[in-house]
């Protein structure tokens, strides 16, 4: 980078901003990841059912919601909703709706696969004790498959993290934004960009370390790791 | 002969066009011990999850203590289905189930796994829970193993709490789906024990298994399955002496 002045200074000078970036940024992804596990398994369920044509809607569902770009997704919810039908999200809104929607398609999938992981033998035996089919799944099936989903889970929220750099398009005003918006006045993108990358670095390993606590707290009675 | 406690009444089961079950018709009475035996792939674990319905079957039905029990599936009337699937659990906490893979439940502890179906399905406080699970791991000698968890404990220890967590409900009849098969040899004698000591209790029982010496032994009735039917019924000394061809040359197979 020839003839490029580093101008380290404004990304201390902008802290508070970006601080303030990041909060919203983690909102955005807090929320959209709650709507996500929502709707995984919701889609989970429906594509485990006993019933044909729940489980061909379902797969229908996930697919659809897996293959659009977040990006379009995004302009789809904030202005293809107000356009079409008058509903009128704020940005924050759409971000975390199409947020959910993407993660969810990849939580569905997460979630089959944990409950699937889970042996057969374990709902029957439940079954046979005489537990209702809900007390089965959630009292002996779920808290085992559970620990199959936590990691991919964790997963899953990373790239919803960063998937979230996105909503700045439609004016969420995420760490990008105000990166954005700030290196416009001074010409630091640089140096700004690499912050937010920072920031995202530092949050992406204190998850994983969090989600290493959380693994080892569901593995009790379970030696392997 | 007592009184009868459960009869399946031609019970069929397939699995697509895989006919696995047909045509069973079996009278069981009170305090009788049934063995079920045949060559692999004959039908003997899915009869018993006909009895309970775990796997329910397609035709026929099962009447237990005078109630009849039908299989119902309707593609479309999701609340009809709810309605019958709501009343299973009636039946199956009556019928204790032990099965090849013990299936204890990993994520709890022995007393646990125990105590879930005394609190979940009979209402007990966990106070009484744990009282009656106590006893009830106690009589399969497991009194020092409450907390631990599956992973700790042998095959023959996990199937001992697979066993207490079924008699713990007080069930009328218990069903053993080849309970010692996944067994270390030397672990097999104990849990036999186990079941001859049930079965001198007035237990009623079906057992599928392979111990032909057990069958013969413990046995009030032995019931050869071939190809999804049963194909004779007897005493064990009935049995011994057939002349129906296929269970012949099944014993003399087995037997030597």
């Amino acid at each position: 980078m020839d003839g490029y002045q580093y101008n380290w200074n404004v990304v201390w000078q902008s802290l508070p901003e970006l601080r303030q970036g990041l909060i919203i940024t983690l909102q955005v992804s807090i929320m959209g990841m709650s709507l996500a596990i929502v709707f995984g398994l919701l889609c989970a369920i429906g594509r485990l059912s006993q019933y044909g044509y729940i489980r061909k809607f379902s797969v229908a569902v996930i697919d659809f919601s897996r293959s659009i770009p977040l990006f379009v997704l995004l302009f789809w919810v904030y202005y293809g909703l107000s356009l079409k039908f008058s509903i009128n999200l704020t940005a924050f809104q759409a971000g975390a709706i199409a947020l959910g929607i993407t993660g969810g398609a990849y939580m569905a999938e997460v979630f089959r696969g944990g409950i699937n992981a889970v042996d057969f033998g374990q709902r029957e035996a439940a079954l046979a004790i005489g537990l209702t089919q809900s007390k089965a799944f959630n009292l002996v099936v779920l808290p085992q498959a559970i620990r199959i989903i936590v990691p991919q889970a964790v997963n899953v929220y990373v790239g919803l993290l960063k998937g979230a750099t996105i909503v700045s398009v439609i004016g969420v005003a995420d760490m990008i934004y105000v990166a954005q918006y700030i290196s416009l006045n001074s010409f630091t993108p640089f140096e700004m960009y690499s912050a937010v990358g920072v920031a995202f670095i530092a949050l992406t390993v204190s998850i994983a370390g969090l989600a290493f606590l959380l693994e080892a707290k569901l593995n009790k009675g379970r030696s392997r790791g | 002969m007592s009184e009868t406690l459960l009869q399946l009444r031609n019970v069929g089961k397939r699995f697509g066009d895989h006919v696995v079950l047909k045509d069973i018709n079996l009278d069981i009475a009170k305090g009788e011990v049934v063995c079920v035996i045949g060559p692999s792939g004959s039908g003997k674990s899915t009869l018993l999850r006909c009895i309970n319905f775990i796997a329910p079957p397609e035709e026929g039905e099962v009447i237990f203590e005078g109630r009849t029990w039908k299989r119902f599936h309707s593609a479309f009337n999701f609340i009809a289905n709810r309605k019958y699937e709501a009343k299973l659990p009636t039946l199956r906490a009556e019928i204790g189930m032990v099965f090849q893979h013990f299936n204890v439940f990993p994520h709890m502890t022995a007393i646990e796994n125990v105590v879930l179906g005394l609190t979940k399905v009979r209402g007990n406080t966990r106070n009484v829970a744990r009282e009656i699970a106590e006893r009830s791991l106690r009589q399969v000698g497991l009194g020092d193993k409450l907390d631990q968890y599956p992973e700790k404990l042998s095959g023959g220890q996990k199937q001992r709490v697979a066993i207490a967590r079924a008699l713990a409900l007080n069930p009328k009849v218990m069903l053993f789906d080849e309970v010692t098969s996944a067994l270390d040899p030397e672990l097999v004698t104990g849990i036999l024990d186990e079941m001859r000591r049930l079965a001198s209790d007035g237990m009623t029982m079906v057992v599928v298994t392979h111990e032909m010496n057990f069958a013969f032994q413990v046995a009030t009735r032995i019931v050869f399955m071939d190809a999804g039917r049963i194909v004779t019924i007897g005493t064990p000394e009935e049995i011994r002496n057939t002349t129906e061809p296929r269970a012949r040359a099944f014993l003399s197979s087995i037997l030597g």
